[in-house]
């Protein structure tokens, strides 16, 4: 079953549109998409192999601006600007990841974050070169031949079809002899010392495989929505991202896809969200982690949560009257 | 020194003047040591004696600060842990190295993805894993469940086959009776008694005496990062070991 996850992603989103056939919510599966693209990566990384990068959103920028400044500056190929965005992810997830991973743990964490500050205040502050807090706007659309994918129902396809793509090439990774070098090396990395796994090489492949999947939901975002700005990859962007990966449930092949969903619809559903929108997220982040950690996806999250009301039914059904007490109290403990 | 380092092949494995340091603290001092073919090497000592920093450094874990340590004659002193195992170094690390989520499957399969190329063209992995069976049947029987379900000996009988399908000429353990009950623990040094038969060479760290029915060929104490104690053939009694580890010397 656990194979079929990406085409059932694409499946499902062909035919929400026809179910839907309507431009706004066409238009917002296509966001839910490019996102469910770079959420898809960070599971690889978090999800998979345990490491906690906040530099998803570092590499969503390198997609974006490379495939706006080429376009817009440079008249270069939206889709060659795409390649080259995705390449040039790719390359300094590997050199940054050579640095990166002689830390571990938080400390790995905080660089991390650093990185995706450091993408943020750059993107900000380089106006001659990103266009400064203003952007870049006019970004043409990805085309074929003289077919372009102006029409939103088209990039839906596209971006769907890209999601497919990349649930397909997460759960294959997840079940190679990579994604068991992942999972050793997040449960233990002791343990994949000893069993011979070069674990540096490992956990760069993640980094390397997340930054390509960032640099392309990042790259298409932009292409879609034409516009580029450094609030796309701003700090509250990184714990929208995470709240996607953690809703869905990490190390799920369809969480990040139900985790986007959610975290882009719902505010678009509720008007007067978006000024509470940053404390919400927050707030749910932290509720979800406590309450339900493996996320809306994971059986076993659920049956851990349900557990407390299961035992008190099945000790009201069961229990006869005298030794209630003593068993209650030491239930409680 | 053993009589084997005086022979013509070179030891199994020999550790010369090995030496650990964190950070300010020397946790290990100048261990020297060597251990043939299907020898048993038992090394003793209390927590902080450094017993496990011991093997981690000849697992290639972490550099030593100083020394050497040669497998068949081969320096593998600077060899990343990661490279050593093909040269044939195994440790089953302290506290058994469960990895909740993995199959006992695929823990076997992680064991034989880490030898060498000519060692897997040798042996194939269904071979493999039938002999480790043999020592450990359970195994067979638990195949196809997580490793995070299995019982405390049967994850230390688990992380002992993960190792030996990897085919080492060197096995080493840290604590292997740690957290188990008797029956458990004589049932692991069973099998490690069959893999000293067959030619492994084999390392163990523990605090307490053990149910080894072979004589170790050498029995080392440590005590604050230095021998205090050397045997070769025969092993301190436990209250021999008891006064050692109160006196902290000999």
């Amino acid at each position: 079953m656990r194979r079929l996850a990406g085409p059932a992603a694409v499946a499902i989103a062909v035919t929400a549109i026809w179910i839907g056939n309507s431009a706004l919510w066409t238009y917002n599966l296509t966001l839910v998409g490019a996102y469910a693209i770079v959420v898809i990566g960070l599971n690889i990384l978090l999800g998979y192999a345990g490491l906690v990068s906040f530099a998803q959103t570092a590499f969503m920028a390198v997609g974006g601006y490379a495939v706006a400044i080429l376009a817009v500056e440079h008249a270069v190929n939206p889709w060659l600007g795409l390649l080259l965005g995705l390449v040039l992810a790719g390359v300094a997830a590997a050199l940054i990841g050579l640095v990166l991973f002689r830390l571990r743990g938080h400390y790995l964490t905080m660089a991390s974050f650093a990185l995706a500050m450091s993408a943020f205040g750059y993107a900000t502050a380089a106006v001659g070169f990103t266009g400064g807090s203003v952007g870049i706007a006019g970004v043409p659309p990805l085309s074929i031949g003289s077919f372009t994918f102006t029409d939103p129902s088209h990039a839906y396809l596209l971006v769907w079809l890209l999601v497919g793509l990349c649930a397909w090439a997460g759960v294959r990774a997840r079940d190679s002899h990579v994604g068991r070098a992942w999972r050793t090396i997040a449960d233990n990395e002791d343990v994949a010392f000893s069993l011979g796994l070069p674990v540096l090489r490992y956990k760069i492949i993640a980094f390397v495989i997340a930054a390509v999947m960032g640099a392309l939901g990042g790259a298409l975002y932009v292409n879609f929505t034409s516009y580029v700005n450094p609030e796309l990859y701003a700090p509250a962007i990184i714990v929208n991202i995470f709240l996607m990966l953690f809703l869905g449930g990490k190390g799920h092949t369809l969480g990040p896809i139900l985790g986007a969903a959610i975290v882009v619809i719902v505010p678009l559903q509720i008007a007067g969200l978006s000024d509470i929108q940053a404390i919400l997220f927050g707030i749910t982040l932290l509720v979800l982690i406590l309450v339900l950690p493996g996320g809306l996806l994971d059986a076993a999250s659920w049956r851990a949560l349900a557990a407390p009301v299961r035992r008190l039914r099945s000790r009201e059904r069961n229990a006869p009257a005298a030794p209630v007490k003593a068993l209650a109290g030491r239930a409680r403990r | 020194m053993t009589e084997t380092a005086h022979s013509h092949a070179p030891a199994a494995l020999e550790v010369d003047a090995l030496s650990v340091r964190y950070g300010r603290v020397n946790a290990l001092n100048e261990l020297s040591f060597a251990a043939g073919r299907g020898e048993l090497v038992l090394i003793l000592g209390t927590n902080g004696a450094g017993k496990s920093s011991a093997v981690n450094a000849i697992a290639g874990l972490f550099a030593p600060a100083a020394g050497r340590i040669r497998v068949g004659g081969k320096d593998v002193t600077r060899q990343p842990a990661y490279r050593r195992v093909r040269s044939g170094v195994s440790l089953v690390p302290e506290g058994r190295g469960p990895l909740p989520g993995i199959s006992v499957r695929d823990n076997l399969e992680l064991g034989y993805r880490a030898r060498s190329r000519a060692k897997q063209r040798a042996e194939s992995y269904e071979d493999a894993v039938a002999k480790v069976f043999e020592l450990f049947p359970i195994l067979k029987e638990r195949l196809k469940q997580d490793c995070g379900t299995l019982s405390g000996g049967e994850m230390q009988m688990l992380a002992i086959a993960r190792a030996l399908v990897a085919d080492p000429t060197v096995l080493l353990l840290d604590e292997p009776s740690l957290g188990l009950a008797p029956r458990p623990v004589a049932q692991v040094y069973e099998a490690l008694d069959a893999c000293a038969a067959a030619g492994l060479t084999i390392v163990i760290i523990e605090q307490k005496s053990v149910p080894l029915q072979t004589e170790p060929a050498l029995t080392l104490v440590l005590h604050n990062g230095a021998v205090i104690d050397e045997r070769h053939g025969s092993r301190p009694s436990e209250s021999e070991l008891a006064e050692l580890y109160m006196g902290g010397a000999v």
